[in-house]
């Protein structure tokens, strides 16, 4: 049953067109950020994580811009457990993460590759695909989820809502040093997914550290696991005026 | 006094019996109750203190005006909605099933939507189950083309489809006959009788009255966010009425003049779509219609009579 409910999401999706920007921006920046060399490879995962961050955000804010209401509201009421419909939304956002995760973290290294080996500082180890695959996915899944609130069945004026997504986004990339300066702005950005502190903690070290980002990964899957979480449950609450 | 507190536990307990039992019987016959809804939109009351029943195989019209709150209520049923006040209760182990009013133009085709939609429902719904569906809506020929450049009505049969996939308990339909030809009006009409002979329940809004008085079974007129007292929603002196649907051969100006020199029905209406042709008249000319046909070598396809209002 969920199986379909996804297929039906990603042959919507796919039909619409809305993930081509989003990809021709992700491949204009990877091409820019990585034609310049040496590059610390951890520098390098830990800067672009944030720009998938934005870019993820923007497609979960313009998922709803291919809501079929009506079409939905036949599913809704067929299924006896109406999360799944949601949650077919949620599988679909994280399959855009996974295709994002591939595109950061193979593209970098296939430029190394064409470059002689000469794109990064140094060689590349397994820890560093496996690491930089988990950060720009939990990041992806938390900029797309995010974007997912802002639906019209939760905020009745777009301009609103894409308005907040974008200073959300802005205030999640750039909450430590936001922090540092105006001590205010904590008491309200605690409740923003942690991306700046996970890249800012993966590059802390030369090589892959769990001891410094292990904390930060479990913070940032639990902050996506209560997201979703809240995105299903409201979304039944809110049900189709 | 020891006996007449036993009395008093034995009355009690029967009253507690009768009750369930009165539960049991309720519940096995209602399908669902909504009790005292109401709702409003920015503190306009559409719904005030509504309550309805609906037992098994049973049909509810919906009427009134536009902008009444048929739709609304459609959807607080359905569950689509939450309403401002009062509940809807609905069996865990019940079925619904939805028809809105209009369908989106979605870019998909209808064929690979109706493979998500089998695949969604709780049982397994065979091939030959969607294939008979779709020539009993005349869809075969559209099934591959992308619904984006599909009709209204055309929407409105896979809505339509996509509803009927398996067997429900009830039903919710919103304007479902909108733009639809008359063939799969008819069979629409044929499926949700044997449908509700099954013992699914049907709650529709509706405008069309030949919808509602081939399948409903009570009408209830929404006025001012509440059900109208007694109103049954008069039609009126009722006819009986004679339909034929032909195959035409000729022009439709040419077979309307035949028609009309040989009949002086006052209530004949001819509809043209495209090589078919409705033909409604008082139940007295069909004899001189039907002799009317075989001479002129007209295909009859399909022949019904039906009661109206005048």
């Amino acid at each position: 049953m969920l199986r379909n409910i996804f297929r039906y999401e990603k042959d919507k999706y796919m039909h619409s067109g809305k993930l081509i920007l989003p990809e021709i921006l992700m491949c204009g920046y990877l091409g820019f950020a990585y034609s310049i060399a040496p590059q610390n490879i951890l520098d390098s995962f830990s800067l672009c994580s944030l720009v998938v961050f934005l870019l993820m955000l923007s497609v979960g804010v313009m998922y709803d811009d291919i809501n079929y209401q009506m079409i939905e509201m036949s599913m809704f009421v067929k299924l006896k457990k109406k999360e799944l419909l949601y949650f077919g939304k949620v599988m679909m956002i994280a399959y855009i993460s996974l295709t994002f995760t591939f595109a950061s973290v193979l593209i970098p290294i296939l430029l190394h590759c064409l470059n002689k080996m000469q794109l990064f500082d140094r060689a590349i180890v397994f820890s560093d695909i496996l690491s930089g695959s988990i950060l720009f996915f939990l990041v992806s899944m938390s900029g797309g989820i995010t974007g997912l609130f802002a639906n019209r069945r939760i905020f009745s004026n777009r301009t609103f809502a894409i308005s907040l997504s974008a200073l959300t986004g802005i205030a999640a990339i750039t909450k430590v040093s936001l922090n540092k300066d105006i001590f205010i702005t904590r008491f309200f950005t605690w409740i923003l997914p942690p991306v700046n502190e996970i890249s800012i903690a993966y590059c802390k070290e030369t090589y892959f550290s769990l001891n410094s980002t292990g904390i930060y990964f479990i913070w940032l899957l639990l902050y996506i696991v209560i997201e979703i979480f809240i995105y299903i449950k409201l979304m039944i609450r809110r049900g189709y005026a | 006094m020891c006996s007449m507190k036993m009395k008093g536990m034995t009355v009690s307990l029967k009253k507690q019996v009768q009750t369930s039992e009165a539960t049991r019987i309720k519940m096995d016959t209602q399908v669902l109750i909504a009790e005292n809804i109401s709702k409003f939109y920015g503190g306009k009351p559409i719904l005030n203190d509504l309550s309805l029943e609906l037992n098994k195989g049973e049909a509810i019209a919906l009427v009134g005006v536009n902008g009444s709150g048929k739709s609304t209520l459609i959807r607080i049923l359905a569950g689509l909605t939450r309403p401002s006040g009062g509940s809807v209760k609905i069996g865990e182990s019940i079925t619904c099933g939805l028809i809105p009013d209009h369908y989106e133009k979605i870019n998909m085709s209808i064929r690979k939507y109706m493979q998500y939609m089998q695949g969604i429902e709780e049982t397994h719904i065979s091939a030959d189950t969607v294939d008979f569906y779709y020539k009993e809506f005349r869809l075969e020929s559209f099934i591959d083309t992308p619904m984006k450049y599909l009709s209204k009505g055309t929407l409105q049969k896979a809505a339509a489809i996509q509803a009927l996939l398996s067997k429900k308990d009830i039903l919710f339909i919103d304007e479902p006959l909108s733009g639809q030809d008359t063939l799969s009006q008819m069979n629409f009409v044929r499926e949700m009788k044997k449908r509700k002979e099954d013992g699914m329940a049907i709650v529709m809004s509706s405008h069309d009255t030949y919808l509602i008085e081939e399948l409903s079974d009570r009408i209830l007129q929404i006025e001012d966010g509440k059900i109208a007292d007694g109103t049954d929603y008069v039609y009126g002196d009722r006819i009986t009425k004679c339909v034929f649907l032909i195959r035409n051969h000729k022009s439709l100006t040419n077979l309307s003049d035949i028609i009309r020199l040989k009949t002086s029905d006052e209530q004949l209406s001819i509809g043209d779509y495209g090589s078919l042709c409705k033909v409604e008249a008082d139940i007295r000319s069909s004899k001189t219609l039907l002799q009317l046909f075989l001479e002129e070598d007209i295909n009859i396809i399909k022949y019904e009579e039906m009661e109206e209002s005048c």
